[in-house]
């Protein structure tokens, strides 16, 4: 590279050398005077293009993918909420008054059902162009449909069989597996990529972003550095040709490229690091605490399923434990290692991983978790019918404290997000207009500091 | 001398713009990662059936199909396979001795602090399989009192003393080839662990073997990448949807597990996210 640039510096001194540059003071003049309008347009060019790059990362980050993020993260948990809630409704039998009531289980099952058609609407929308994305929203809306219809069928048989609480017979737990290994198999899955994959296109767009804004930095350092020097060298050769000390033009000039580099350099800077604790302080806890809620939904659904269906009771607890070590990780062997290795420490790892001993939502989390012991105690002893009162019933509402907890932190975290991109937005204001101006001063500048020199020689 | 100090201040100025400029451009870009590399190096399981198994120089099996397709859609023109056990993974993946491993990798949230998980390709189960010709065993609570596999390196059979606290009586083994073939001598009752392994030993020796179709765990086989890789694994991801979407996962799974009778789901997976 050293060499590379050697060469090219002898190549331009033979070139000077023999006469590509004029030899006359009026040419002299007039070269300084271009060079230094060329280095004015380079450094407008420079600060422009980085302005509109910062502007385009924040749009894309904060107007576009971000948002997008949220959305599908509340269709996962509608899903999941209706798979709960028909869960709940098979459980609870003909025993209609059984913990929060059959009526208010058939109304959250409606509310989810509406929620998830419109956030399948709005995802098919996001995806735009992306084939593979437009695909998976179609592919969840048709298994939707699928979904819906088993359900059905297994709310009507579970009528007509009047069974009390407890395992529906055997017609109605056959049509519910395939409802749910639908659901959890096919239709979550989905819905959870798609999250992911719009989380990734922030990502991208921040890495790009970023390293746009650190190069754009550069361009303008260079360019006004560059236009610094020829300012210099005018002035010097001013100096040395006509005996002027100093021409206040070319000063002013000089002082109003400090002004625009410095102010711009530190625009960029400042946008740069607000698009970093958007993404850093904003989004990422976002998105952790979005899925968070998802897949939370998901284990107190195990619960319900666990309760429900006797022969794969097994797989719906170690399911269980699984998704609680992904939430929330402490080592352990089992749940009952689980339960008593939660209660003496916060988690290390998974998306609750690092939240603090005495905060909220660890608060709430445990008690969710303490609950789970005493129902699958519960069950351990025969207590069956105790154990269903208790799911349907006072761990609804202990679930529900969990999940607002973390409702609010996405809220919280989302509105530090929004914070962050319209601070980032507002300081590359005002530069529309500003920047052009400042360019045509600078040339006026360096024009009124060259033409009476050149005017002696006419 | 006049025209020359010009010419001299002017040559050091675009000099220093071409310095410059040249630095800047090569801090740009270099991808540490997968994606757009000519040759990829993945590692592949060498002695699991079905799944990964060297033959003849050459390695066969699910993960190999998987590996092959990913690396196509990542853009590479040549795959090297490297054999390794599942105590060699994270090391040959931190070592830079592979690029990528697809080998029954489990995701795991203490493995996930050292790599980065892409997938998982495919949700696996743990299962039971017996002889032929059993038949009292069911379902893992069945396996109380009876005597079961307990493969080294590997932590299934936990799942059954440990998390579900069934009494097996433990049968020490050193490799699940092992587990099966003491299974076929009758000095075992059940070998239990993922169906896609249990399959694949079942494929070699057809009637042998039963699966009991338990499916009481989950297991996420994962796509291992380096911790820094995010935008390698997103990529990954993005091909195995385009996997299933395309209907090469089915064929796969067909090809490899269809005439073991084994149930199994042809709809991508849950992804566990990059980073």
């Amino acid at each position: 590279m050293i060499s590379k640039v050697a060469g090219a510096l002898r190549a331009l001194r033979r070139t000077a050398g023999r006469s590509a540059l004029p030899r006359t003071v009026p040419g002299h003049l007039r070269g300084w005077a271009a060079a230094a309008l060329l280095a004015v347009i380079a450094l407008v060019a420079a600060v422009s293009t980085g302005l509109e790059d910062a502007r385009q990362g924040l749009r894309l980050v904060g107007e576009d993918a971000g948002p997008q993020v949220v959305h599908t993260g509340h269709l996962y948990f509608a899903l999941s909420d209706m798979d709960a809630q028909l869960a709940g409704l098979l459980l609870i039998g003909a025993e209609h008054d059984l913990g929060a009531g059959r009526d208010r289980a058939q109304e959250r099952y409606r509310a989810r059902r509406g929620e998830a058609h419109r956030a399948l609407l709005q995802a098919y929308e996001i995806a735009g162009t992306d084939r593979a994305s437009r695909r998976t929203v179609r592919d969840v809306l048709n298994g939707l449909g699928r979904y819906e219809q088993l359900a059905s069928r297994a709310l009507l048989l579970n009528d007509q069989s009047g069974h009390p609480a407890g395992p529906p017979p055997q017609n109605v737990l056959g049509v519910y597996r395939r409802a749910t290994d639908l659901m959890r198999q096919d239709i979550l899955p989905k819905a959870y990529n798609l999250t992911l994959e719009n989380a990734s296109v922030v990502r991208r767009a921040y890495v790009d972003e970023r390293s746009h804004v650190l190069r754009s930095r550069v361009a303008v350092g260079v360019t006004a550095l560059v236009l610094l020097a020829v300012l210099a060298g005018l002035q010097v050769y001013l100096a040395y040709r006509f005996r002027r000390l100093l021409s206040p033009a070319l000063a002013a000039a000089t002082a109003l490229t400090l002004v625009l580099g410095g102010w711009a350099l530190l625009v960029l800077g400042s946008t740069s690091s607000h698009l970093r604790m958007a993404k850093e302080e904003g989004f990422d806890p976002t998105l952790a605490f979005t899925r968070a809620r998802a897949i939370s939904n998901t284990a107190a659904a195990d619960q319900t399923r666990f309760l429900l269906d006797p022969r794969r009771a097994d797989t719906y607890a170690q399911v269980y434990f699984d998704t609680s070590q992904a939430i929330a990780y402490r080592e352990s062997g089992n749940l009952a290692d689980y339960y008593r290795r939660l209660a003496e420490a916060p988690p290390e790892l998974g998306f609750l991983g690092g939240v603090p001993q005495g905060s909220e939502v660890l608060i709430r989390y445990r008690a969710f978790q303490e609950q789970d012991e005493r129902m699958r105690g519960l069950v351990r002893r025969g207590d069956e019918r105790e154990a269903i009162a208790l799911r349907t019933g006072l761990m609804t509402e202990t679930f529900t404290a969990y999940d607002q907890e973390l409702s609010r932190l996405v809220a919280h975290r989302n509105a530090d997000f929004e914070r962050e991109v319209a601070a980032g937005a507002a300081a590359l204001d005002g530069w529309n207009r500003g920047l052009p101006a400042a360019g045509i001063v600078l040339a006026a500048l360096i024009v009124l500091g060259v033409w009476p020199r050149l005017a002696e020689y006419r | 001398m006049t025209t020359s100090m010009p010419g001299r201040l002017l040559s050091l100025l675009l000099a220093t713009v071409l310095l410059l400029s040249l630095a800047v451009a090569c801090g740009a870009d270099r991808s540490p990662g997968v994606e757009g590399r000519k040759v990829l190096r993945i590692g592949v399981k060498y002695d699991q059936p079905g799944i990964g198994l060297r033959s003849h120089g050459s390695f066969l099996g699910f993960d190999v199909d998987v590996a092959s397709y990913v690396a196509e859609r990542l853009g590479a023109e040549r795959v090297e396979f490297v054999g390794l056990t599942s105590g060699q993974r994270e090391e040959f993946l931190i070592g830079r001795k592979v690029d990528l491993v697809v080998a029954s990798y489990s995701i795991t949230p203490l493995r996930k602090t050292l790599v980065n998980f892409a997938g998982p390709y495919y949700v696996a189960h743990q299962d039971i399989m017996v002889r032929g010709g059993e038949r009292d065993i069911l379902g893992p609570r069945d396996l109380a009192g009876r005597k079961l596999c307990k493969s080294e390196g590997s932590n299934s059979w936990k799942r059954v003393v440990e998390e579900l606290g069934i009494e097996a009586e433990l049968v020490d083994a050193a490799t699940y080839g092992e587990c099966v073939q003491l299974l076929l001598d009758g000095g075992l009752d059940a070998v239990t662990t993922d169906d896609l392994i249990l399959a694949g030993f079942a494929l070699r020796r057809p009637g042998a073997f039963r699966m009991v179709n338990a499916r009481f765990t989950d297991e996420k086989y994962g796509i291992g990448l380096r911790k820094d890789d995010v935008s390698g694994c997103e990529a990954v991801n993005r091909a195995v949807t385009r996997m299933y979407q395309d209907g090469t996962a089915a064929r796969l799974l067909a090809k490899w597990f269809g005439p073991t009778g084994l149930k199994t789901t042809t709809t991508v997976p849950q992804f566990e996210g990059c980073g």
